[in-house]
C-alpha cells in the first residue's frame, strides 16, 4: 500500500518537473524577459540584465536583445558616446511589442541619420518616476539636442508638481518578496504576471473607479497653473543646465464609441493648460490625441492593439510607433525653427 | 378485446401513419425496425392509436415504450 | 463562486478530499453515502451563500416545494395531473418573476409612456437551471415514469449539485436520482478520467473563448468601425467563442462530477457539422433540448395532434407537419427567452423555430421526391453561416443593434481591419476537433460522428505530464482579464 502510493506520488512528481520544464521551454519563445538588475547610475528604477535575449507573444510577436546596458537599443552604449535625442519613458517606448526597428526611438533614429538617438525607455516608468530620474540621466548622457520625456498621463495632484523634481531619490521601486523569488524562472514570471491580470480585473469588477496612477481619494487640489508652472519652470532651468530641450510627449487612451467615432480618453482642457504653460517656460509639449483622431477618422488605424491582444488597448503599436515619431519630429522642427532665430545649424 | 384483434388493428394503424402496407407488427418490432418512425411520427402514431381504440395514453407512457409489445399490453390494459 | 474564481479551487480541493476521506475512513456504507451527500449539499449551499446569502432561502424554498409537490402529485390519483400543473406554474412564475419582471414592467411602462423602474431583480444564482430539473422532475412523477424522492437530500441535491448548479449540464430524476441513492464511491479510473475532461474544458474556456470574446466584444459594441474581413470573422467566430465558452465550462462541471463518482450527461457534441436547424440542436446544449423537447415539445405536439384527429383525413394530410411546426415554434420561442431577456433573445428563438420549420418542410418535400439527406460539404457551411447568422441577436443587446450589425456586413465601408489572432486560431482548433473525430469515426467504422473524448492515460508519465503541461499552457495563454461568461447570469 505505502509502496504504491510512493510509486505514484514518485510518477506525478516526476511529471511534473517534466511539463514545468516544457511550460519553461515555451515561454522562452512566449514570454522571455530578462533578469531584473538594479541600475546603479539612477537613470531608472533598474535595468534588463545586458545582451540578454528577450521575447514577447502576449501582446505582439516579437524578440530581440538588451544593449549592453540592458536597455532596448539597436546597438550599445560605451561610456563617453555623444547622445543627441534621449528617449525617456515607460513601457510604451521600451516597445518590447513590436520588432525594434519599429519602435519610436528606432524610426527617430532612421529618420535622424546624423544624430545620435539613445532610448531608456522601461515598463512602469510613469511620468513621475521619469521625473525623479531625469537629473540622473541628463548627468550620464548629456543629450545635446533633445530629451523626450513619453507618458500617459499627466494629471497629478499639486504637492506632485511641487516636490518631485527636488527630491533626490534615486532608488528603485520596491519590488515584492514573491515576484523576487519567481524572477528567476520565465514560467513563473508569466504566472505571477497572469495572477495580477486576474486580480485587476477582480478589483476591477468589484470597485467603481477605473482610473488609475493619479487618483487621490481626497479633494487634493490637482494640475493647478501655479504649481504646474512652478514644475515647468524648474523643468527648464534643469534642461538649460543640461544643455538640452525638453519635450514632454503624452498620448493618451482611446476606445470606440457604439456609433464608430472614437473617444480620446483625456482632459482637454487641463491638456490646453498644460500646453500652454509649457509653451511660456520653452519646454516642448506634444499631444497625440489630434493625430490619433485624424488617423483614424483618415486612416482607421488605432495606436493601440494587436491582433493576439485587443482591439485599441494596450500598447502601441506599429502604427502608433509611426505617428508619435512622426509627431515628435514635428515637435523637434518646430522648436529648432523657433530657435533658429538665434541659432545658425538646423535640424538636419 | 384479444390480443390478435389488437395486433389486426394496430397493423392498420401503422400502415396509414407510414403509408406502407407491407407492415406487419409483432411484439418485438421497435423503432429500428420501421424506415420513417423517428420521434415525431412516434407521436403521429401514438395519437392515431389512441383514436384507434379510444383510449388515451398519458406522456410518461408514450415516451417510455421500447417495442410494439408493450404498446399492446398497454392497450390491453386501457381497453380492459 | 465558480470555474471562473480562482477561490473556487482550494474550496474544490478540499471537498474531493472530504469526500475521499468518508471514502477511505468510514466503513459502514450507509453513514458514508450519508455523509458524502450531506458535504455535497454544505458546499452547494456554501457556493449559494458566497453569491449572495439570502439566495440560499430562496433556493431552499423551490426544493421544498419541489418535493413537497411530488409526494403530493404521487398521492393524488386522478387530479395528479391538475396538482401538478398548480405546482409547475408556480416554479415557472417564480422563475419568471425574477428574470422577467422588471423587463416587463419596463416595456409596459414604455408603452404607455411612462418612465420605466431602474429596479433589477437579482435572479438566485442557477435559478434558470434548477427550476427547470424541479420541473422535470415533478412531470416525470406525474406521468408516472418513477415514483417520487422520498428523501429530501437526494432531491435537494438533484436540484443544487454545485458542479453543475450555474450552468448545467441539466439532469433527469431517472439518471441522477439513481446515482445518488447508490453509494458512488470515487474511484481512480472516474477520477482520471474527469480530470482530463476538466483540463480540456478549462483549456478551450480561458485560451480559446476568454481571448476570441475580447474581440468579439469590441467588434459587436461598434460594428461601424471596423472593415467588411473583420466583421465577417467576427460574425463566423460568434458561435464558436460560445461553444468553446459553454461546452468548455460544461466539460469542466461533467469532469468534477466525475472526479466525484457522478455522471453527468454531455452538453455538446461536434454541433457544426450539422445541415440543419432540428440536427443542431440535438448537438447543442444536448440537455436542454432534451428537456424541452420531454416537457414542452411533445406535450405540445401530441395536445396539437390529438386537436386535429377529429378533422379530415384530407385536411390531416394537407397539414401533416402543422402540430409538430406550430410545437417547434413556440418551443424555440421559449428556448430564446429562456437564454435572455430582452426581444432579441425572442427573436433568437423564433428565428430558430422558423428555420425549423423551413427545413422540416423542404426536408419532407424533398424526401417525398425520392432525394437523399446526405451530409456533404456545402450545406454544412451553409448552416454555419445560417447559424451564425441567427446567432448574431445573441450577442447583441437589442434587435436594433443586430440590424445596424447586419448593415454594418453588406454595406460596404471602410473601418479598422483586426484579424483576430484567436479568432482564426479558434477556427482552426473547430477544424481539428473534427477531424479527429473524423478519424476516430474511420478507425471505429462508426455510422455517426461524434466527438472525441480526452483518452490520455494518466497512470503513465507521459500522459500526466501531458495533462499537467495542458493545464500550465491554460494557465499561460489564456486571458484572465474581464471575463464575459453569458450563460452565467442563470
Amino acid at each position: 500500500m505505502m509502496g504504491r502510493i510512493v510509486k505514484v506520488t514518485g510518477k506525478i512528481c516526476l511529471s511534473g518537473i517534466l511539463a514545468f520544464l516544457a511550460l519553461t521551454l515555451f515561454c522562452m519563445a512566449y514570454y522571455h524577459l530578462p533578469a531584473r538588475l538594479e541600475d546603479p547610475d539612477g537613470v531608472t528604477d533598474f535595468r534588463w540584465a545586458g545582451h540578454a535575449f528577450y521575447s514577447r507573444g502576449t501582446e505582439g510577436f516579437a524578440a530581440g536583445r538588451t544593449n549592453n546596458e540592458g536597455y532596448i537599443n539597436e546597438s550599445d552604449y560605451l561610456p563617453g558616446d555623444p547622445v543627441d535625442v534621449l528617449v525617456i519613458g515607460s513601457s510604451h517606448m521600451e516597445a518590447l511589442q513590436v520588432p525594434e526597428k519599429e519602435s519610436t526611438a528606432a524610426i527617430l533614429r532612421k529618420r535622424l541619420p546624423d544624430l545620435a538617438v539613445y532610448n531608456v525607455g522601461l515598463s512602469n516608468h510613469d511620468f513621475l518616476t521619469c521625473m525623479r530620474h531625469l537629473p540622473a540621466a541628463l548627468n550620464k548622457y548629456h543629450p545635446a539636442r533633445f530629451t523626450i520625456i513619453e507618458t500617459v498621463n499627466l494629471i497629478f495632484p499639486d504637492y506632485e508638481f511641487e516636490s518631485i523634481l527636488r527630491r533626490n531619490e534615486t532608488g528603485g521601486t520596491e519590488r515584492s518578496r514573491v515576484y523576487e523569488l519567481v524572477q528567476k524562472n520565465h514560467y513563473l514570471r508569466l504566472l505571477y504576471s497572469q495572477l495580477e491580470s486576474y486580480r485587476k480585473s477582480q478589483a476591477g469588477a468589484q470597485g467603481d473607479n477605473a482610473d488609475n496612477i493619479s487618483d487621490s481619494p481626497d479633494a487634493a487640489p490637482k494640475n493647478s497653473a501655479e504649481a504646474v508652472g512652478r514644475f515647468l519652470s524648474q523643468l527648464h532651468d534643469l534642461a538649460q543646465a543640461a544643455g538640452t530641450k525638453i519635450i514632454i510627449a503624452y498620448h493618451p487612451k482611446a476606445s470606440i464609441n457604439a456609433d464608430g467615432s472614437l473617444q480620446v480618453w483625456s482632459d482637454v482642457s487641463t491638456m490646453r493648460q498644460f500646453d500652454e504653460l509649457c509653451h511660456q517656460h520653452g519646454i516642448g509639449f506634444l499631444d497625440l490625441s489630434d493625430r490619433i483622431q485624424t488617423e483614424y477618422q483618415q486612416r482607421n488605424v488605432l495606436p493601440y492593439g494587436f491582433i493576439n491582444s485587443a482591439v485599441g488597448s494596450g500598447h502601441f503599436n506599429a502604427e502608433g510607433h509611426r505617428m508619435f515619431a512622426d509627431e515628435l519630429l514635428r515637435i523637434m522642427e518646430e522648436m529648432e525653427r523657433a530657435d533658429s532665430a538665434e541659432r545658425s545649424e538646423p535640424l538636419r | 378485446m384479444t390480443r390478435a384483434d389488437i395486433y389486426r388493428k394496430l397493423d392498420e394503424v401503422f400502415q396509414d401513419v407510414f403509408d406502407d402496407e407491407s407492415i406487419h407488427v409483432s411484439d418485438e418490432t421497435t423503432a429500428n425496425d420501421i424506415e420513417d418512425w423517428d420521434s415525431l411520427e412516434h407521436i403521429n402514431l401514438m395519437v392515431a392509436v389512441e383514436n384507434a381504440f379510444g383510449i388515451k395514453f398519458n406522456m410518461g407512457q408514450i415516451g417510455s415504450l421500447k417495442n410494439v409489445g408493450e404498446m399492446v399490453d398497454l392497450i390491453e390494459k386501457k381497453v380492459g | 463562486m465558480s470555474f471562473n474564481d480562482l477561490g473556487f479551487y482550494p474550496f474544490l480541493l478540499l471537498i474531493l478530499l472530504g469526500l475521499f476521506g468518508v471514502q477511505v475512513l468510514i466503513k459502514k456504507e450507509q453513514t458514508a453515502l450519508l455523509i458524502r451527500k450531506i458535504l455535497l449539499l454544505f458546499s452547494s449551499f456554501a457556493v449559494i451563500w458566497c453569491y449572495r446569502p439570502s439566495f440560499c432561502l430562496s433556493t431552499a424554498a423551490v426544493i421544498l416545494i419541489t418535493y413537497v409537490g411530488g409526494r403530493l402529485i404521487e398521492r393524488a390519483g386522478t387530479g395528479r395531473m391538475r396538482i401538478a400543473g398548480l405546482f409547475v406554474t408556480a416554479l415557472v412564475l417564480w422563475l419568471g418573476y425574477f428574470k422577467y419582471f422588471s423587463f416587463l414592467l419596463n416595456t409596459f411602462c414604455t408603452l404607455i409612456g411612462q418612465p420605466g423602474t431602474l429596479i433589477r431583480i437579482a435572479a438566485p444564482i442557477g435559478i434558470s437551471f434548477y427550476i427547470f430539473t424541479a420541473v422535470g422532475y415533478l412531470l416525470d412523477v406525474a406521468w408516472e415514469k418513477y415514483p417520487a424522492e422520498r428523501n429530501l437530500l437526494n432531491l435537494s441535491l438533484m436540484l443544487v449539485f454545485f458542479p453543475k448548479l450555474l450552468c448545467g449540464p441539466l439532469v433527469r430524476g431517472d439518471e441522477f436520482l439513481p446515482q445518488l441513492r447508490e453509494n458512488r464511491r470515487m474511484s481512480a479510473d472516474r477520477f482520471m478520467s474527469g480530470i482530463q475532461l476538466f483540463a480540456f474544458g478549462f483549456f478551450k474556456k480561458v485560451v480559446l473563448a476568454n481571448h476570441m470574446a475580447r474581440f468579439l466584444d469590441s467588434v459587436f459594441f461598434a460594428p461601424s468601425a471596423f472593415s467588411m474581413s473583420t466583421l465577417w470573422l467576427a460574425m463566423l467566430s460568434n458561435m464558436p467563442a460560445l461553444y468553446f465558452d459553454f461546452s468548455g465550462y460544461s466539460d469542466m462541471a461533467i469532469g468534477v462530477s466525475r472526479m466525484m463518482g457522478y455522471d453527468l450527461r454531455s452538453n455538446f457534441n461536434l454541433p457544426f457539422i450539422t445541415t440543419n436547424i432540428s440536427d443542431f440542436w440535438s448537438r447543442w446544449h444536448i440537455t436542454l433540448t432534451d428537456w424541452l423537447q420531454s416537457y414542452l415539445f411533445n406535450p405540445l405536439a401530441v395536445r396539437f395532434r390529438r386537436m386535429m384527429a377529429g378533422k379530415p383525413k384530407a385536411f390531416r394530410k394537407k397539414y401533416k407537419l402543422l402540430p409538430e411546426c406550430a410545437a417547434a415554434v413556440i418551443t424555440f420561442f421559449v428556448s430564446g427567452v429562456w437564454h435572455g431577456v430582452g426581444f432579441n433573445f425572442a427573436i433568437f428563438g423564433l428565428l430558430h423555430g422558423i428555420f425549423y420549420v423551413i427545413q422540416k418542410v423542404y426536408g419532407q418535400a424533398r424526401k417525398a421526391k425520392g432525394k437523399a439527406s446526405g451530409l456533404r460539404f456545402v450545406p454544412v457551411l451553409a448552416s454555419f453561416l445560417l447559424i451564425n447568422l441567427i446567432q448574431v441577436f445573441f450577442r447583441t443587446e437589442t434587435p436594433g443593434e443586430a440590424v445596424r450589425f447586419y448593415q454594418a456586413l453588406i454595406v460596404p465601408h471602410a473601418g479598422v481591419f483586426f484579424p483576430s489572432f484567436w479568432c482564426l486560431i479558434g477556427l482552426a482548433a473547430l477544424c481539428g476537433e473534427i477531424i479527429l473525430a473524423r478519424m476516430e469515426q474511420r478507425k471505429q467504422g462508426s455510422a455517426e460522428l461524434n466527438a472525441v473524448q480526452p483518452r490520455l492515460n494518466l497512470r503513465t508519465v507521459p500522459g500526466m505530464t501531458a495533462l499537467l503541461f495542458l493545464i500550465g499552457l491554460a494557465l499561460a495563454l489564456g486571458y484572465f482579464g474581464e471575463s464575459y461568461f453569458v450563460y452565467e447570469q442563470f
